[in-house]
Order: structure tokens, then sequence, then C-alpha cells
């Protein structure tokens, strides 16, 4: 697949492509950012690998990253974006603050790249700790793209309104409690 | 507006997080699996290939025929390690069982139709499977004597990036 296939593949949240991305790229970008930063753990190396390519995904999913403003290949944003995770990952061990220079030279290394704001933090952070009903609701509606007759008969509501109803109070209680933190 | 944005967004990521991480475990299961795979046929489940090699100068010279070799080499194999795993394992597993047993014919047949089956495949268990099945050949090819089709297959497998290339060139040499 060309570089541009992909990037629509993940904006179209391609579950397959994206799957065969993760794959094709997997083993050389844990031996060669693992013998680039000494790493021999391969939990943490699978760990910085999924963060990576998830960096990759939010910035073509937010279109910082285009098929028009791609000036590398895909594969070399990609160890570009992962030694910028690692960096970070030891930063977090190390908890020691970067220098100028060492910002500068990450912000080199993964082009495209902005911090995300404190509402994107804490939205995230909800998000992950949804259970049931709304996260698998949620997810099978937003990532897997399924219709509501499909969610109902998965999830064992009455019918599609019954879902869609569900999915409406799941969003009113998020958006909700961001109301209550005063963080929008 | 742009809550709801982000919630979607966030909502797309943990969707792509969670199915990233059965990705991960399916691939490391998966190399498992073969690692399992070929230590069980390689011998021991301690030896490293550097051991293995060592094991096979000592033993090519002091081996008469391939024939000896065939079966001394199949006294070593462990076929515990086989246990529970895919339908084509359980028939290299089989395959393995009746070498042990000294039907070297049917354990023949059963790495033939282990080759069958994957021959055309380019997915990884597969190519594991067939360079298995194409060792197991090789095995009871030296021990039924036919000495010419065994050191074909052995140069093939010699010539292949496979884990019994080594073992095949040790053989050739």
């Amino acid at each position: 697949m060309t570089d541009v296939e992909y990037i629509r593949a993940f904006r179209a949240d391609n579950q397959a492509v994206i799957t065969r991305f993760y794959n094709e790229y997997r083993s050389v970008f844990v031996r060669d950012i693992g013998k680039f930063y000494h790493i021999l753990n391969t939990e943490l190396m699978a760990e910085i690998y999924q963060e990576t390519v998830i960096r990759v995904w939010r910035n073509i999913a937010t279109d910082k990253l285009t098929e028009q403003n791609l000036t590398t290949s895909l594969a070399g944003y990609l160890f570009s974006v992962g030694k910028y995770v690692a960096q970070e990952k030891f930063r977090e061990a190390n908890r020691e603050p970067l220098t100028d220079n060492e910002e500068t030279g990450l912000r080199a290394a993964a082009p495209l790249w902005e911090e995300e704001t404190e509402q994107e933090k804490a939205v995230r952070k909800a998000v992950y700790a949804m259970g049931e009903p709304c996260a698998p609701l949620l997810l099978h509606f937003y990532w897997d793209k399924m219709s509501w007759e499909a969610i109902a008969q998965q999830l064992h509501y009455k019918d599609a309104e019954s879902a869609k109803t569900q999915k409406y109070k799941c969003m009113q209680k998020l958006k909700g409690y961001f109301s209550h933190a005063n963080v929008i | 507006m742009e809550l709801e944005q982000d919630i979607e967004l966030a909502i797309r990521e943990r969707g792509l997080r969670e199915m990233l991480v059965r990705e991960e475990a399916r691939v490391r299961q998966a190399v498992h699996r073969r690692t399992v795979r070929r230590w069980a046929l390689g011998g021991s489940g301690t030896l490293a290939v550097a051991a293995i090699l060592v094991l096979a100068v000592i033993l090519v010279p002091t081996i008469k025929t391939m024939h000896q070799y065939s079966t001394q080499y199949v006294a070593s194999i462990e076929t515990e390690a086989f246990r529970g795993g895919d339908e084509m394992s359980m028939k290299l597993c089989e395959a393995m069982v009746k070498m042990k047993r000294g039907q070297w014919v049917e354990a023949e047949r059963i790495a033939d139709t282990l080759l069958e089956q994957t021959a055309d495949s380019e997915d990884e268990e597969d190519i594991d499977i067939r360079q298995s099945a194409e060792w197991i050949k090789a095995l009871c090819l030296m021990h039924n004597g036919k000495i010419f089709s065994a050191r074909k297959l052995l140069k093939r497998i010699a010539a292949g990036d496979s884990y019994y290339s080594p073992l095949a060139e040790e053989l050739l040499r």
C-alpha cells in the first residue's frame, strides 16, 4: 500500500489496514528504536510502538498530518515520532526536566507535533475511565462504525432507538462531567 | 462542539488502543508458538542454536549413515510442547510421534500433507509449519534410505532462510 492509501485508511479508522500497518513495521521498529535507545525490555518496546502508532493516527485524524504535508515517507514519520515517544518514556522514568536544546531536538524529531490542550487530556482520562454501558456503546458507534441496528443487537437493546437514547445519555454525562469540572 | 469532537476523538483513540493491545498479544502468542515449535523440533527446549550446531558437528562425523542420524535426532525430539496447539501444530506433533514409534512412512505422508496445505501461503504461521514439515520430510527420507531425494531436500532447506538451514548445511558437509 502507498503512504497516501495508508493515510486515508487511518483517517477512516480502517481497522484491517491499521492492523496491517502495525504488523508491517513492528519488528523493524522494535529492533531499530530498541537498538538506538538500548532498550532490551520487549514489553516497554511494544508500549512505545503502540503509543507511536496511536500518535501517528491522531495526527492524521486531526488533519495535522495529511497527504499534502507529509514531507518524508510515512515510515520515516513513524520512526521520528517513535524517537520522541521513547525519549518521553525515559523522561517520565527519570523525572528530569528537559533542557531547552533537548526540547528543541525532540520537536525537530517529531514534525507536526503539538502538545495536547488540558481539555484534550481531561477528555481522554474521562473516556478511558468509562465503563458499562457507555464504553461498548460509544466504541461500537464511533470506532467500529456499526449501524444502530447492529449495535442494538450486539448489546441487547430493545431496538435501535433505545441504543440511540442511551448514547445521548452517555454523551450528556460526559459533557456534564466537564461542565462541573469547569474544564471548558 | 469542540468538546464533542474531543470526546469523539478520545473514544476512537480508545478503540484503536484496545485493538493494538489485542493485536500485540496475538503477535506475541504467534511468536511464542513458533519458538516453542522450533525448540521442540530442535531436540531440546534449552539448547541454543549454536549448541545445536555444535551437537550436529559432533554427531555428523560419528554417525555412519543418514539413517543413524535421523534415528538419534528423533529420539531427542519433545512432543509435549505441541499439545493443545492449532490443527497444523497437532499434525506436526502426530508426525513426530510416528517417527518416534518407527512409523517413518506414515510420518512422511503427514509431512507431505502439511507441505501441500501450506504450499503457496505467505502467512508467517504457514511458512513456519512448511519449514518444520520440510525438515521432518528430510529426516524421513534419510531414514527410509532415499538418499538422493534427502540430499536434494537438504540443499533446498540449506539454501532457504529457515531455522533448519544451518542443520541442513552441516549434514550436507
